[in-house]
């Protein structure tokens, strides 16, 4: 089945809201006194209170200092290293191993706007699916999956030459090959400087990070990867893993770490390279703005500029950037 | 067996040749993202400009409506509208009257060009091919 952005469903966020407004009652029946000054949320442009501790490589904070942006203007930024690897969730699974494999065993894949389970029905309707007899990754008698399962196997299948000895693959690959995150440094705009016209997202560029420690990278040229008649499938998270990136995101699905906006916003996931954040696509209410721009992104009096991830399915978090990018080093 | 030719079946397959002749190279340069995991946003640009409004079928035959951006160094039609549910089948291939032959094979050109393809299910009149 398609799979939708993974979201609480309302009923748990009303017994949610409920338990902590019978809490907040309770205290404060409890105590007589105005307790705002403990209850009061971070201000929304106080970037280094939302990302998880635990994002960042160890030893490490959110710094400022100068820098230098796309265009030019001479700005402060922050300086943020992040892990690499996400905080808050697992990494994978990615491929199941058998054709009889149900959902848990694999993440998603993402075709035509619409994001679906990798489980072993969909391996084995792949010549189906993409109309070409010449899909085959599994064994026709014993049903098992041919998956890249070591560093070698993963280099070989995840180069934009393919080998041909991994044609008709799934392919994954460990963190473990390359030791872990690839720790990355970002310099974010402290204040985003907004250009006159959007600036275009480049295929080696970066989109922005996760608050949860992870990279939110461009779509992947696949070209070559689908040739071969092969699919380097995410976790459910949308994220997967190469050799020179670690692991990093190509679609948002609601698992990673996220700051809840007072007025049932949608909530902050993360912030783009010209230091506006990143919301999740949806409100609370389950709807989506109608007035984004061509970037995906609109302004309110609570958060100013700021955008909304696309879907999962879609391949991407932003269309365009509305300000000049810092940097990643 | 064989299954008679209906007129809707021949209207499309008129179409299709007529638009194939005169936009050839528009087609190529739709097989140039062929393996984009979203495919059918990237051909709903290709006969459009840098800021044009474009409008495409997901593979769910929801309709998807915003912008021709660059992503990755090729325009990629970026939704800003909320995703419009699935339309039924008749409204994906009718063609409706425009008020220019330009206007005319633009929207043809988005719409035939994902039908042909082989890996797109979007505009087919068959079901969605997937098999969850």
């Amino acid at each position: 089945m398609p799979r939708s952005p993974r979201r609480p469903p309302p009923w748990l966020l009303l017994l949610g809201a409920c338990s902590v407004l019978a809490c907040a009652a309770s205290d404060d029946a409890e105590t007589g006194a105005d307790d705002a000054a403990d209850t009061e949320a971070v201000p929304y442009d106080a970037l280094p209170e939302h990302f998880l501790p635990a994002a960042l490589v160890d030893g490490t904070s959110i710094t400022t200092e100068a820098c230098t942006l796309s265009r030019g203007t001479r700005s402060t930024c922050y300086r943020i290293t992040i892990r690499g690897e996400p905080a808050d969730h697992d990494i994978g699974p990615f491929c199941p191993r058998n054709i009889a494999d149900d959902a848990s065993a694999g993440g998603i894949w993402i075709e035509s706007g619409v994001a679906h389970d990798v489980d072993g029905p969909f391996i084995a309707a792949l010549a189906t699916f993409y109309g070409d007899d010449a899909w085959q990754l599994y064994d026709p008698v014993t049903g098992q999956i041919n998956v890249t399962d070591t560093e070698a196997s993963c280099s070989a299948a995840a180069r934009p030459d393919v080998d041909p000895a991994y044609n008709n693959y799934c392919v994954e690959c460990s963190l473990d090959y390359i030791g872990g995150g690839v720790a990355t440094t970002y310099l974010i705009p402290v204040t985003p400087v907004a250009l006159a016209s959007p600036a275009e997202i480049d295929r080696m560029g970066a989109v922005g990070l996760a608050l949860n420690g992870g990279h939110f990278d461009p779509p992947a040229p696949t070209d070559a990867i689908l040739a071969a008649h092969t699919i380097a499938a995410f976790d459910d998270c949308g994220g997967h893993v190469n050799l020179h990136a670690g692991y990093h995101y190509h679609a948002a699905t609601g698992c990673t770490h996220e700051i809840a906006q007072p007025d049932e916003h949608a909530p902050l996931i993360g912030y783009a390279m010209d230091g506006y954040g990143i919301h999740a696509m949806v409100d609370g209410d389950g709807s989506e703005p109608a007035d984004l721009d061509d970037c995906r992104g609109h302004t309110d009096t609570t958060r100013g500029y700021h955008y909304h991830v696309a879907g999962a399915g879609e391949n991407m978090f932003l269309g365009c950037f509305h300000g000049e990018q810092g940097s990643r080093q | 067996m064989t299954t008679p030719m209906t007129t809707p079946m021949l209207t499309r397959i008129t179409t299709a040749w007529v638009f194939a002749a005169a936009t050839l190279g528009g087609a190529a340069r739709a097989d140039a993202h062929g393996g984009h995991h979203n495919p059918v946003a990237w051909r709903a640009c290709d006969a459009q400009p840098l800021g044009a409004q474009c409008s495409f079928l997901d593979g769910a035959h929801a309709r998807h409506r915003g912008t021709c951006r660059s992503i990755s160094g090729a325009l990629l039609c970026v939704r800003n509208r909320p995703i419009e549910p699935a339309e039924p089948v008749e409204a994906v291939v009718s063609v409706a009257p425009a008020p220019s032959l330009d206007s005319v094979l633009v929207r043809l050109g988005a719409a035939i060009v994902v039908w042909l393809a082989p890996r797109s299910p979007s505009v087919d009149s068959s079901p969605p091919v997937t098999p969850l």
